[in-house]
């Protein structure tokens, strides 16, 4: 039980650091848009699924062919021109200009895949049919788990091996719902790379899997070893003459 | 567990019932029970007085130590 309380805890505070130190990263990128000289450089939407036409008065106009909509995250292969401002360095050099430091950022764009490539949206298909339907019955389980852990709860019945063993039950399913859903994004990333081929740039992976399936999963673990502790101290207060 | 409670045999050699010596003591039968069974996970040392008041005993009369 405490080696359970040992491993669950660890790997929560492994997964918090983890989420903490990333999302501080990009807290801190809405200041390049202080100066809008130093957007992001990259084009609206890259030309192999759009075509434009300058016409004779210098009038741009941009026809999108039939299309379906498909959003990947992209990061640009000259990176040394396709740069955003992160921070502006306060210091000056010995010339006197100023330091700057730039990086490389990904960018989610909508892609416009021409229609004529149903294959490629069969295959997609079929993977999120089978991602939505697994998402469904690992949702209608907790359901029915939470439903059932109410019901002991309600009858005043906290400390008890059933409850522990719900909440421990739970806390994996969301667990693994999680990790289910990254190694789904990570492999249609994959096959992004493989099936779309872009000028200027590269198909990269990017985790947006909602990190409170984790968060909550690993705390409901947590949860369920310190109720198991608990059931321990009352049955021995009981237990007591 | 290796502590062993040997309040039936002070009982029986006091010739103590279990109802009699739970009023003495002040605890339910039910605890009692629990105690001449060995399911008892600790004993109050106010508990321990009461017994040893009841059967005019040590408590080393009552607990036992057995690997």
């Amino acid at each position: 039980m405490k080696k359970k309380l040992k491993i669950y805890s660890t790997l929560f505070v492994v997964v918090l650091i983890y989420f903490v130190v990333t999302n501080l990263f990009y807290i801190n990128a809405p200041s390049w848009y202080s100066t809008p000289n130093d957007k992001l450089k990259f084009v609206d939407c890259p030309p192999e699924f759009m075509s434009r036409e300058t016409r004779a008065d210098g009038t741009v106009i941009t026809t999108n062919h039939e299309t379906y909509g498909y959003e990947v995250y992209v990061a640009p292969k000259d990176r040394t021109t396709q740069r955003s401002l992160i921070s502006t360095a306060k210091m000056s050099d010995s010339d006197g200009v100023e330091l700057q430091t730039y990086m490389v950022e990904m960018q989610k764009v909508q892609l416009s895949v021409p229609a004529s490539q149903n294959k490629f949206f069969n295959t997609l298909f079929i993977v999120s049919v089978i991602t939505s339907v697994g998402g469904l019955i690992v949702i209608v389980w907790i359901l029915c788990l939470v439903v059932k852990l109410v019901r002991r709860i309600r009858r005043g019945e906290v400390f008890v091996a059933q409850v522990s063993k719900y909440l421990e039950i739970t806390g994996i399913l969301l667990t693994a719902l999680y990790v289910y859903q990254l190694i789904v994004s990570y492999a249609i990333t994959q096959y992004n790379m493989h099936h779309i081929q872009l000028a200027d740039y590269y198909v990269v992976f990017k985790n947006d899997t909602n990190s409170m399936y984790i968060i909550t999963g690993l705390a409901l673990m947590i949860i369920s070893q310190i109720i198991l502790m608990g059931k321990e101290m009352k049955e021995e207060q009981e237990l007591t003459i | 567990m290796s502590i062993i409670v040997n309040v039936d045999v002070m009982m029986a050699r006091r010739k103590m019932s279990s109802q009699e010596l739970a009023e003495k003591i002040g605890i339910t039968q039910a605890n009692l029970s629990i105690l001449k069974t060995g399911k008892a996970k600790a004993v109050r040392f106010s508990t321990l007085e009461a017994i040893c008041k009841a059967l005019n005993c040590q408590p080393g009369d009552i607990l036992e130590y057995k690997e």
